[in-house]
Order: structure tokens, then sequence, then C-alpha cells
């Protein structure tokens, strides 16, 4: 039984929310057809080589997949009677409601989110690295990346595909062939 | 890898089936390039962000241009499917893949993608718990179960064979851990 997440609450919620999956594996009676638990993590991905680029594309699509959610949110609810909504959406409700009015004074814009790197897996190679050794830290096995940002073109999706495959995947794997046997094994 | 199959604005009568096309030709590259799995969203009525209302026939399309990657739902969303369905379409394309099928569950936080199936916010918890109990013994009992379900799930018909005994494995997205927050 494994554990999908989001990245864009960044790491703080996940760590939150993969306590509370570890809880309920605990304490689950359901018993998994499937052999592994694994924990992965969703989220936006772009890369180039190009920091002048990363800044400029990179934050675009940022901004773009943002903007989106705002959307979502205000969707949602759009033809909902909120008195009705049951209190285990609340939450759900409650963070539409103000995602969708937003963005707030304060809120950090798409490039602050960009260049913070903890919530999108967007950057240079080496920048890509350490968004998924920051997440790797707190648990996550599997990074499940949205390289196919709406306004993304199909040519940059594969270059971001490329550049994963010629830098980012081989790090992660040298990383694993040198761990030791026992940990490995762990 | 995941996939929504976004299309954003403005579009043209192709503009669809572009973006679906276009994944049909980065999933196998990025299987050469070393990526282990695929993921694909179920979204219904979300249009611009998302357009995979049949995430598992995209996949079965990637299943015959692929040999090693994994391909995953991430998430059925159990209120709205029946799991007898999802059962043996998942088996199939298990079947279809060479057993590299992952297959997520979720309960969706959109009451717009409910509504039009018939389903209700209120009820969600409870057919997530349900779907999650019994589509694993689809998968591997002889019969599907009868007394402890809703009328949803009262055949008691033999599974076994509508799965032809493959066994996708399961997961929960993390949304359904929230239901203890």
């Amino acid at each position: 039984m494994g554990g999908l997440f989001s990245g864009e609450g960044g790491p703080d919620r996940v760590k939150q929310l993969m306590a509370l999956y570890r809880d309920a594996l605990r304490t689950s009676q359901v018993d998994s057809a499937g052999p592994t638990r694994r924990a992965g993590l969703m989220t936006a991905g772009y890369c180039h080589e190009d920091p002048r680029v990363v800044a400029t594309r990179g934050t675009e699509l940022v901004g773009w997949y943002i903007e989106q959610q705002r959307e979502r949110a205000r969707l949602v609810w759009r033809d909902y009677d909120p008195t009705t909504v049951p209190p285990d959406y609340q939450g759900y409700y409650a963070r539409d409601q103000r995602l969708a009015s937003g963005p707030h004074p304060g809120e950090p814009t798409p490039e602050q989110v960009r260049e913070q790197g903890t919530s999108f897996c967007v950057g240079t190679p080496a920048e890509c690295i350490r968004f998924i050794e920051l997440y790797e830290a707190l648990g996550i096995e599997e990074m499940i990346l949205l390289c196919a940002i709406g306004p993304a073109q199909h040519q940059e999706v594969l270059h971001t595909i490329r550049l994963f495959g010629d830098q980012v995947i081989p790090h992660f794997q040298a990383k694993e062939a040198r761990r030791p046997v026992a940990e490995a094994s762990a | 890898l995941f996939y929504q199959i976004q299309v954003p604005k403005p579009w043209t009568p192709s503009s669809e089936s572009q973006r679906i096309h276009e994944a049909l030709e980065q999933i196998p590259y990025a299987e050469q390039q070393g990526f282990e799995s695929v993921w694909f969203s179920e979204h219904h009525f979300r249009p611009v962000w998302s357009h995979n209302s049949a995430p598992d026939l995209t996949l079965a399309a990637v299943s015959q241009r692929t040999s090693r990657i994994r391909l995953g739902i991430g998430v059925v969303l159990a209120p709205i499917h029946h799991p007898l369905h999802v059962a043996a379409r998942m088996a199939t394309l298990d079947i279809l893949s060479h057993g590299r099928v992952d297959v997520g569950l979720g309960r969706t936080g959109y009451p717009y993608q409910l509504t039009p199936y018939g389903a209700d916010l209120k009820d969600t918890r409870g057919m997530w718990q349900e779907f999650a109990d019994v589509l694993p013994r689809i998968w591997t009992r002889r019969r599907s179960p009868t007394t402890e379900t809703t009328s949803r799930f009262h055949a008691g018909r033999f599974c076994r064979n509508l799965c032809n005994n493959r066994i996708p494995r399961c997961g929960r997205r993390a949304a359904a851990t929230r239901r203890r927050a």
C-alpha cells in the first residue's frame, strides 16, 4: 500500500501528511494486494541547463500552474451550498475559498516560489537534484513529475526528460550504488 | 512522470488530440531515459487543467509503445465507479502491459466531479473505504463480498475469471489519510 503526496504545500506539509500516512499504515486493517509501501511525491517539473531560461520560462510555467490551482478553487464550490459542506470537507472548503480569493498580500510571487525551490521541481539539473534530495530526506521514495505543464511545448517536455535522463537520474543511480549493502536491504 | 493532459487555451479542434499524442511520444522517450513510472490522473469536467477522463485507455496505448515503465492511475475516483468495472479494466490493462499496472484510489475533493455521476460528497469517505476493501479482494478471492457492503456490490458473482487472476498493485492517494486529520 503506497501513498501519493503533492509537493505544492512544501516540505512541511508533506512531512505532516507522511506522518498521517505512516500512522494509517500502522492502524489499517486493510491488507494490500500489492507488494510495496512506496511513498511518491507528485509535483510540476521543468529542467533547463541555462539558469536564465529557468528564470524566465520556469517562472512562467510555475505561474500558470499556480493560477490554474486558483481557478480550480474558484470552480470547485461554485454551485455548492456552503451550509451543506460535510465536516470532513470543510478543511478543503476553507482552503479553496482562501485560494480562490488570492493572491493575498505577503504570498510569494511565482518567481519567488521558483527561487525558493521547495514546491516545484523547476530548475537546472543541479537544482532539480537538490529538490529531490530535500524530499528524499523526508522519506519520499519516488518522484512523479508533471513535465507537460499546460503551456510547455512538446520539445520543452522532451528537453526536461532528456536532462533528467542524462544528469538527474544518473546522480541518484550512482548514489544508490554507493549505499552500503546493509542499508539498502534494511 | 505524471500526466494531467493539460490543454491551455486558445484551443483548436486538434488541441486535445495533440496533447494526448504528444504524451504517447514523450513516455517511450522517458522510458529510454531511465524513468521508471508514469502516472495518469483521472479528472472530469475540468477543462484546461486536465483532459484525462479515461486514463486507462490512454495507458493501454502507452502499454503498446513501452516495455518496462510502470503504468499508474493516480487516482481512480472511487465514488463514481463500480469496483467490478475498475477491477476488470485494470486487470485487462495489466495483461496488456505484462504486469506493469499500479492503481491508486481517491475520493476527490471536487463536488462537480461527483454530482453528474449521482454521487454526493457526504458519502465519499464510506464509498472510498468500501472500494479500498473490496478491490483487492475482487482480484484475490473467488467471490466478491456480499454481506458487509452496500448494494453497489451485491452481485455474488465469480470475479476471479473476470479479472483473469491479474493483481495490479494497489495504493491510495495521500488524501485518503487526511480523513484521520
